[in-house]
């Protein structure tokens, strides 16, 4: 891995946990979904440190290019995260719809109220 | 002066009316926040007397406490005491536990099982995890604080309305409330008081959870002190 690569890793693994940090300040992120986003940033600085963990990796998997052990690992993370949203996406449509029909029976509730009196 | 005691549960039909019934003695408000219980909790809580309050699925123990906030908040109550529907506090307790808050001594009162000769100490692991946070906190607030994930706690109509802004965490509120509380400039004293073993039900701190949890504390913490300036404005967050 050539210095630059790793500088710019460096750079981008720094950026992205002060990123994730700065929108939880901010309450633009909700502190369980944060976890997985510092993880991701963890790895990134970790392999541009010790970037002989991608050739070791490449070893044991019997890759002759390094560079696709590190997109093969990319590309399960993001199979993993979406997977991950589409499951927590598929809790918050069920409540949703919860919601949805106890406000409507709440409002009707309350309109015959209205009307009996 | 108006009080409130304040009863989160999820799934706590075994106890729960023992723990209302007690409480009642102590005081006439008393309202359950149920937590999406797929038991009848929210059936035994209303024939036990108690005002029951519903959330339409589980939406964790943060949440659940601050939905009872809010309801004190928007009735206007002045103090509000919160204890566990597991039985793990002695609703006996709750008159100590609220005497430094109605003398005007502190903001908010916590319970402690530390403090209380010959109570019961919890399992091995969790003890480490309370003595780990009590060390943190008490080394940033400057004051010893024996039992900062203690549920049992008295807060008056300050605390109140400083939860009711977007400070509230949804799932673990402890040790990272208790900092952003003296941060804030609020009075935080600790009661010795009387807990008894978990009965039966796992505890909500157990396997990938407590993981979760130990991260999820030590982050929020982070966040606390890098807001203590915003914090000590009483700047909403």
């Amino acid at each position: 891995m050539s210095i630059e690569v790793r500088i710019l890793s460096i750079i981008i693994g720094i950026s992205l946990m002060i990123l994730i940090v700065e929108l939880v300040r901010r309450r633009k992120l909700r502190e369980e979904y944060s976890w997985m986003w510092l993880c991701l940033g963890g790895l990134i600085l970790l392999f541009s440190f010790w970037p002989d963990l991608v050739f070791l990796m490449a070893k044991l998997l019997n890759v002759t290019i390094p560079f696709l052990t590190l997109l093969l690992l990319a590309i399960i993370l993001l199979f993993v995260l979406n997977l991950y949203f589409s499951v927590k996406l598929s809790i918050m449509t069920r409540q949703i719809e919860i919601l949805a029909q106890k406000l409507a029976i709440l409002e009707s509730f309350t309109s015959e109220k209205h009307e009996s009196k | 002066m108006k009080i409130l005691v304040i009863i989160p549960a999820y799934n706590e039909e075994e106890n729960i009316a023992r723990v209302i019934s007690q409480a009642k003695k102590n005081t006439p408000n008393v309202i359950v926040i149920d937590d999406g219980s797929t038991d009848n909790t929210v059936k035994i809580a209303g024939l036990s007397g108690a005002k029951v309050l519903s959330h339409p699925f589980n939406l964790g123990y943060g949440s659940t406490l601050l939905t009872g906030y809010k309801y004190a908040f928007e009735k206007g109550y002045d103090f509000v005491i919160q204890l566990d529907a597991d039985g793990q506090h002695d609703p006996g307790s709750i008159k100590k536990l609220f005497a430094p808050i109605e003398n005007n001594s502190a903001d908010i009162a916590i319970g402690s099982r530390f403090l209380e000769q010959g109570g019961y100490h919890p399992p091995f692991l969790r003890k480490i995890g309370i003595s780990l946070f009590s060390v943190i906190v008490s080394r940033i607030i400057r004051q010893r604080i024996t039992d900062p994930t203690s549920g049992f706690q008295a807060i008056n109509k300050k605390v109140i309305e400083f939860y009711n802004s977007e400070f509230f965490p949804p799932d673990y509120p402890d040790a990272d409330v208790l900092i952003g509380l003296h941060f804030a400039g609020f009075r935080i004293t600790e009661v010795g008081v009387k807990m008894y073993p978990k009965q039966g039900k796992k505890s909500m701190h157990s396997g990938v959870k407590s993981i979760y949890y130990l991260f999820k504390m030590f982050f929020s913490i982070f966040l606390t002190l890098i807001q203590k300036n915003q914090m000590k404005r009483g700047v909403k967050l």
